[in-house]
């Protein structure tokens, strides 16, 4: 039992990052329906930022305090993957708005091998890990053990997307993405900045992926393919919550965490995750094509 | 571009008035003269010589990469779905013929004959590929668009997935011994099959209810399009071919793992298909060919080609998105009794004169 | 023996009721129109019969097949075809294509033959159709345009093009829904003309859905009036104008009085 609720507490862990890229690909999908497959390198690239702006302030404002080094690290994160994601969003996506879809879906896979290719070209394909900015502290609490570390992800990734929930329901750029994504050709008549309220989106949906791609960094190494890795697996979670459904977005990310973690304990090994995950994913779109939370597209003859 | 535009019409203007001097024997055979030509040439170039190693390598690589780009514009780009896991059916005919020629063939007491069942072989590998098509098509009866996309995203990977974990045919190791089957001429002669039969069925009933589904699926089945029917044959048309290339691709690396039909193998069919443009067998050819060549010749830039291919390929899209030669067609390629000369002469052959007695319709 | 039978045909969208209790019985050569305001469910009634959605309850028998519960495709292929409020042709394809596609039901070859061309059947039921198609365009007067895509065809033209692919499936029921919608006068006198013309050249039953009073009761023999999805009033066009409840509806409860 114990070693069960060990396990739940892992699979929070990695589904809170999942929950958080997760949001990304389900906020632009929500918005432009558009696949963003750019977003899981977006979140690679800030785990290296991360990496490069927590190890200067280690080494050269060691005496700050963790907490302060952590937010620091992860804000600084949060600031350039947003820039990044609206100059992508400006200089790739909105040229195609009105081209057909998948053009701007073919754009998005070549952004996404882009920044994978460019990180490798410039950094290298060497694993890397974050500096220790938190020093770990590991601790058993009835029995099960954990760390601050964990705490923290789990924590902050609940806070986050608390956040992010209220912004989309309660304040008027939430209203604004939501009327844009229920009809993008009268909202922008009625006086909605439809260019600002999108790059808004692509802002917010990437710093929240940094969020994810700073907590990451903290327990697992960082490389220029986890782009793909993560991001396949966040895009999953986004699609079984039901793509451009936010709270969607966040139960498949939890949902994807306990697939991974459950998968080798369940199955011999734990090469058959992809399988799982897929399968579920598959059978879950014949039987149910919008996701858990997502709701049809009626047609309209 | 304007002058490059230019000059490409000006000499589109002095074709067109070249080719239509030849006399009517000659113009009818120049297609399959070409085709003939190509062919003996495919045999002949290497074994001369004048094509060496390393091009024939590139060489087919381009055919495979034709096959597989048509293959997948059938489903993309003629009947508008979005499948990006195309790999997953070419996996299934690279393991399915690699099994035949290395275990099956062997076992049988075929070894000295394996050259000549290879075709066979690729066959069988083919119709596994093919019926797997199915594992798409019926979920398409419901599921539309993005979803469908994520159907076939799933379907790759889970096609990955169960090979590496099946340990008989290597697992993640992958899987080897096949003999080096794949010639120049094997590709272009199956290069040229694949064209013809998806030329003749995309020109037929089923590829106009293809095109139908593309533009509007719910208009389609109200003017009777029969779409279950056109997804399955579309569906298992395609991971046919698929199949098809993947065996050729199998037994011209004599080894293959399930990384190599990872969704990123489907990704660069994909970049091929819009390259080239949807719903064009010319464009297909381009594509395949422009993409494979080009990734050559970046080759000396290491690792830095694959920033500069994708970046390409996004001002590609940029400046043109519907690809090279989106929803034209060269002419050549179409059957000729589709071309529109033929059927304005039928026009003038067969119903001008059938509604000469009957009072016309005013026109507006 | 009605060529179309609809008994208490009734649909709910959730909780909102599109169609309630629809009757119809249609003689073979008939032309009825279907009027009612915005809303009424008219277009509802057309999407049942060619089983775009599935009726809550009720029964559609055309010409002996129940039409229930049948796809859209098995539907057409008996012998019913329509045109569609707004334009729904395949607009990145040729006029001619355009057609072509309405004949699927009736070429009969399999994918196989189709891709190797195996003797002559493919070959001849297809120049039998492209034959068949470029008669009908001729007929309407699309046939120097045939290779023209149907987005570049003016509008009136593509009105014209979705008739013409409506009849090249041979139907003998066709449903029309508001042809004459941003039409100009001499547009519309023109389409009245085509419309009885088509009628009686290709020996058609219709049904029509129009706003155009001109339209309606010109040519309609009967009509039929819906409001909220219920039939309010039905006869021949001189009745249905001096229908008070009819008026009300056009025109609100105020001007009754």
């Amino acid at each position: 039992m114990q070693t069960f609720f060990q396990q739940i507490l892992n699979a929070l862990q990695l589904g809170s990052v999942y929950a958080l890229i997760a949001l990304g690909y389900s906020m632009v999908y929500g918005i432009i329906t558009l696949i963003n497959f750019a977003h899981g390198d977006i979140f690679m690239v800030s785990t290296y930022v991360a990496f490069f702006v927590g190890s200067a302030l280690m080494a050269y404002a060691f005496k700050l305090p963790g907490l302060i080094t952590f937010l620091l690290t992860m804000l600084a994160s949060m600031f350039f993957t947003a820039f990044l994601a609206v100059m992508i969003e400006r200089f790739a996506y909105r040229p195609l708005r009105k081209a057909p879809r998948v053009s701007a879906v073919i754009t998005a896979l070549g952004v996404g091998l882009f920044l994978e290719n460019f990180t490798l070209a410039t950094i290298g394909p060497h694993p890397r890990f974050l500096p220790p900015i938190i020093p770990v502290h590991r601790f058993t609490i009835f029995g099960i053990a954990t760390s601050n570390i964990q705490l923290i992800i789990i924590f902050v990734s609940a806070i986050v997307m608390f956040l992010l929930d209220t912004i989309v329901r309660r304040t008027m750029v939430g209203m604004a993405m939501r009327a844009i994504s229920w009809d993008k050709f009268t909202v922008p008549l009625m006086g909605v900045p439809m260019d600002r309220i999108i790059s808004i989106t692509f802002a917010l949906g990437a710093s929240i992926a940094a969020v994810g791609g700073t907590l990451y960094g903290f327990v697992y190494t960082i490389d220029p393919y986890m782009g793909i890795r993560i991001g396949w697996w966040a895009f999953i979670s986004a699609v079984i919550g039901g793509i451009g459904n936010i709270r969607g977005a966040m139960l498949g990310g939890y949902l994807l965490g306990l697939v991974e973690i459950f998968t080798p304990v369940i199955l011999p090994s734990s090469t058959y995750r992809d399988f799982v995950a897929f399968s579920l994913l598959l059978l879950l779109l014949i039987f149910r094509p919008y996701g858990l939370l997502g709701r049809p597209v009626t047609m309209k003859v | 571009m304007g002058k490059v535009k230019s000059l490409i019409s000006a000499f589109k203007e002095r074709w067109d008035a070249f080719y239509s001097s030849w006399p009517e024997p000659v113009k009818r055979a120049a297609v399959p003269g070409l085709v003939a030509f190509f062919f003996l040439a495919s045999i002949f170039f290497p074994a001369w010589g004048i094509i060496n190693l390393y091009w024939q390598q590139v060489l087919i690589y381009v055919g495979i990469n034709i096959i597989l780009t048509l293959s997948l514009n059938l489903v993309n780009g003629y009947m508008g779905e979005f499948s990006v896991g195309h790999a997953g059916f070419m996996a299934v005919g690279a393991y399915v013929s690699s099994i035949l020629t290395v275990w099956v063939f062997p076992k049988l007491g075929l070894s000295q004959y394996t050259p000549y069942l290879f075709p066979l072989a690729l066959i069988i590998g083919g119709l596994a590929a093919g019926l797997t098509g199915l594992v798409v098509a019926f979920p398409s009866f419901r599921t539309r668009g993005d979803y469908l996309a994520i159907v076939t995203l799933s379907w790759n990977m889970i096609v990955k997935s169960v090979l590496e974990n099946i340990e008989a045919i290597g697992g993640p190791r992958g899987f080897m011994g096949m003999p080096k089957l794949t010639s120049l001429a094997w590709v272009y002669v199956w290069v040229v099959i694949t064209i013809w039969l998806i030329r003749n069925l995309v020109y037929s009933n089923y590829g106009r209810g293809a095109l139908s589904i593309r533009e509007d699926e719910i208009a389609a089945s109200l003017v009777s399009v029969d779409t279950r029917t056109v997804k399955i044959v579309t569906f298992v048309i395609a991971s046919f071919f698929a199949g098809i290339a993947g065996g050729l691709y199998a037994h011209v690396l004599v080894f293959i793992n399930p990384k190599a039909f990872s969704i990123l193998k489907s990704t660069d069919i994909l970049v091929m298909v819009y390259l080239g443009g949807i719903g064009s067998i010319g464009g297909s050819i381009l594509g395949a060919t422009v993409y494979t060549v080009l990734l050559e010749l970046l080759r000396p830039l290491q690792v830095w080609r694959w920033v500069i291919g994708p970046l390409l390929l996004v001002f590609l899209m940029i400046f043109r998105p519907h690809g090279i030669m989106g929803m034209r067609e060269w002419k050549f390629l179409m059957p000729p009794e589709e071309r529109p000369e033929s059927w304005r002469k039928e026009r003038e052959l067969f119903v001008l004169p059938k509604l000469a007695g009957s009072p016309p319709l005013r026109c507006c | 023996m009605p060529i179309l039978k609809i008994r208490g045909l009734t649909h709910y969208f959730g909780g909102l009721r599109a169609v309630h209790d629809f009757n119809l019985d249609l003689e073979e050569g008939e032309l009825i129109g279907i009027i009612g305001p915005n809303g009424a469910g008219k277009t509802t009634v057309f999407n049942l019969i060619t089983g775009v959605y599935r009726p809550t309850a009720g029964e559609i028998i055309f010409n002996g097949h129940n039409l229930v519960g049948k796809r859209p495709e098995q539907i057409i292929s008996l012998g019913i075809a329509r045109t569609f409020q707004t334009l729904r042709l395949f607009k990145n394809l040729t006029v001619l294509d355009n057609v072509r596609i309405a004949r699927f039901s009736r070429l009969k070859y399999s994918p196989v033959e189709a891709m190797f061309k195996v003797g002559n059947r493919v070959r001849e039921s297809e120049k039998e159709t492209r034959l068949k198609c470029l008669e009908l365009l001729e007929i309407m007067g699309l046939a120097d345009k045939a290779d023209w895509l149907a987005s570049g065809l003016p509008y009136g033209l593509q009105k014209r093009l979705e008739i013409a692919r409506a009849l090249a499936s041979e139907p003998r029921l066709l449903l029309l829904d508001e042809p004459a919608a941003g039409m100009n006068p001499a547009e519309i006198s023109e389409l009245m003309e085509l419309i009885q013309w088509i009628r009686r050249e290709f020996g058609l039953t219709i049904i029509l859905i129009e706003h155009q009073m001109k339209v309606v009761m010109g040519i309609c023999e009967r009509i039929k009036v819906l409001d909220f999805g219920e039939t309010i009033a039905e006869g021949p066009p001189a009745e249905i104008q001096n229908n008070p409840r009819v008026i009300e509806a056009y025109l609100g409860e105020e001007a009754v009085v």
